[in-house]
């Protein structure tokens, strides 16, 4: 392993820690639920995304789909689920990044 | 001018968003792997659609306290205080007003009564969260709604994680609304397009970033057309309707300062808007536009200096 990629677990691990994951359980096991089921609602969610973005989050979801979880320890011992993607790597120029505002 | 520098990329899809990092091409590709799954924590952990994230836990426990953990209790502090900065124009807890007037349905579209407001914006006001060292509670009938920050909060942890690994060329595009450029010697400065939301072919203006941030908030993709007329999902937190500008631009040292600020800001008028930018200018170092309904558009004092073109 690569002191680079030791580094970036490292660092992935010390987000886990910071994050809590113990509350995060917690607070998953006293859910009462009287809200509703959100990720419905965003599905629903009436934004009217031009048909070439909503085409072009399709295939990107799709891509995703195809990821396969793998599970890695750091060295505090927590687990965290990283997806290795199938996504394509392209190679870039130097060239302006467009601003446009999704939210 | 851009430079003969070759970068690797790569696009996924999270927070409903295109998200794309582009880095060195010295790089090896694996990193890819690594910084997405900062970004997937973060969206489980912090994205008020993610199910049993803590955001999700306080909507669904509203009126009783949820265990979370510092890290969001950090950041609601921080963006509490981003809203006193914006004079309460900037509020997570508008969900009530973003479902009143229909973003959520799918057919039905009406314009609400002045009662349907009022009673909606009395489930508003980020000032009654309450925090206790780690225990969040909203009252009941509120509810956050994580969408114009918790991507910037991606970007900035993302970025936080390439400089400590020593990545120090690379750009991080959030869905076009949340740019993040880090620069070092051999290549110290990123371009940004910025296009007129009204014709996407006219370039408004190239800005040139040094190790800086630039959000934009717009109609431009997320509205809804009632009686033929176009309501865009940035709320009033006061007044209840959507503001009716056109685009705001923000360059900020952080994304999540830079997303809070022009969202918050989309809610101003030209005089307020230059005069806020005034004292977070001198606060945050933010430089900003505003493109007002009818195509006009301001400056704070120093955003000139970072168009190039």
């Amino acid at each position: 392993m690569t002191n680079l990629k030791k580094a970036i677990l490292l660092l992935i691990g010390a987000l886990f820690v910071f994050g809590g994951k113990d509350a995060m359980a917690q607070a998953n096991k006293s859910n009462t639920g009287t809200s509703g089921d959100q990720s419905k609602q965003e599905k629903a969610t009436s934004s009217k995304a031009k048909a070439k973005d909503k085409k072009a989050a399709e295939t990107t979801t799709n891509t995703n789909r195809k990821a396969k979880s793998t599970t890695t320890v750091d060295k505090a011992g927590n687990k965290s689920h990283t997806q290795a993607w199938d996504s394509k790597t392209k190679i870039e120029k130097d060239k302006p990044e467009k601003a446009s505002s999704t939210k | 001018m851009a430079s003969s520098l070759l970068y690797k990329a790569q696009t996924r899809w999270l927070f409903h968003a295109h998200i794309k990092l582009k880095l060195s091409a010295f790089w090896d590709e694996s990193v890819f792997d690594e910084l997405f799954a900062v970004m997937e924590t973060i969206n489980e952990r912090y994205n008020s659609y993610s199910k049993g994230s803590f955001i999700d836990q306080i909507n669904r426990q509203a009126g009783s306290f949820v265990n979370t953990d510092a890290t969001t209790a950090t950041l609601l502090k921080r963006l509490n205080d981003l809203s006193d900065d914006l004079a309460g124009e900037y509020d997570i807890t508008v969900m009530p007003l973003i479902r009143l007037w229909g973003f959520y349905k799918t057919s039905a579209w009406r314009i609400p009564s002045d009662d349907e407001i009022r009673t909606a914006l009395l489930q508003v006001g980020y000032r009654r969260i309450q925090i206790e060292g780690t225990k969040v509670a909203i009252e009941k009938d509120q509810e956050i709604i994580t969408g114009s920050f918790v991507k910037a909060f991606a970007v900035d942890e993302v970025a936080k994680l390439m400089r400590a690994a020593g990545i120090t060329d690379a750009i991080i595009n959030a869905g076009g609304s949340s740019i993040c450029a880090l620069n070092n010697d051999s290549h110290p400065y990123w371009q940004v397009e910025v296009n007129d939301t009204e014709d996407e072919d006219h370039t408004l203006f190239l800005l040139q970033l040094a190790n800086q941030c630039y959000s934009t908030s717009s109609n431009e993709n997320t509205f809804l057309e009632i009686e033929g007329k176009r309501y865009g999902h940035i709320i009033s937190p006061k007044t209840g309707y959507p503001s009716e500008n056109r685009q705001v631009g923000i360059i900020s040292q952080d994304a999540l300062t830079g997303d809070v600020l022009s969202t918050g800001l989309f809610n101003c008028n030209k005089a307020t808007f230059l005069r806020r930018m005034e004292f977070l200018s001198n606060k945050y170092g933010v430089e900003g536009f505003l493109i007002d309904k009818s195509g006009d558009i301001v400056f704070s004092r120093n955003f000139k200096k970072y168009i190039i073109r």
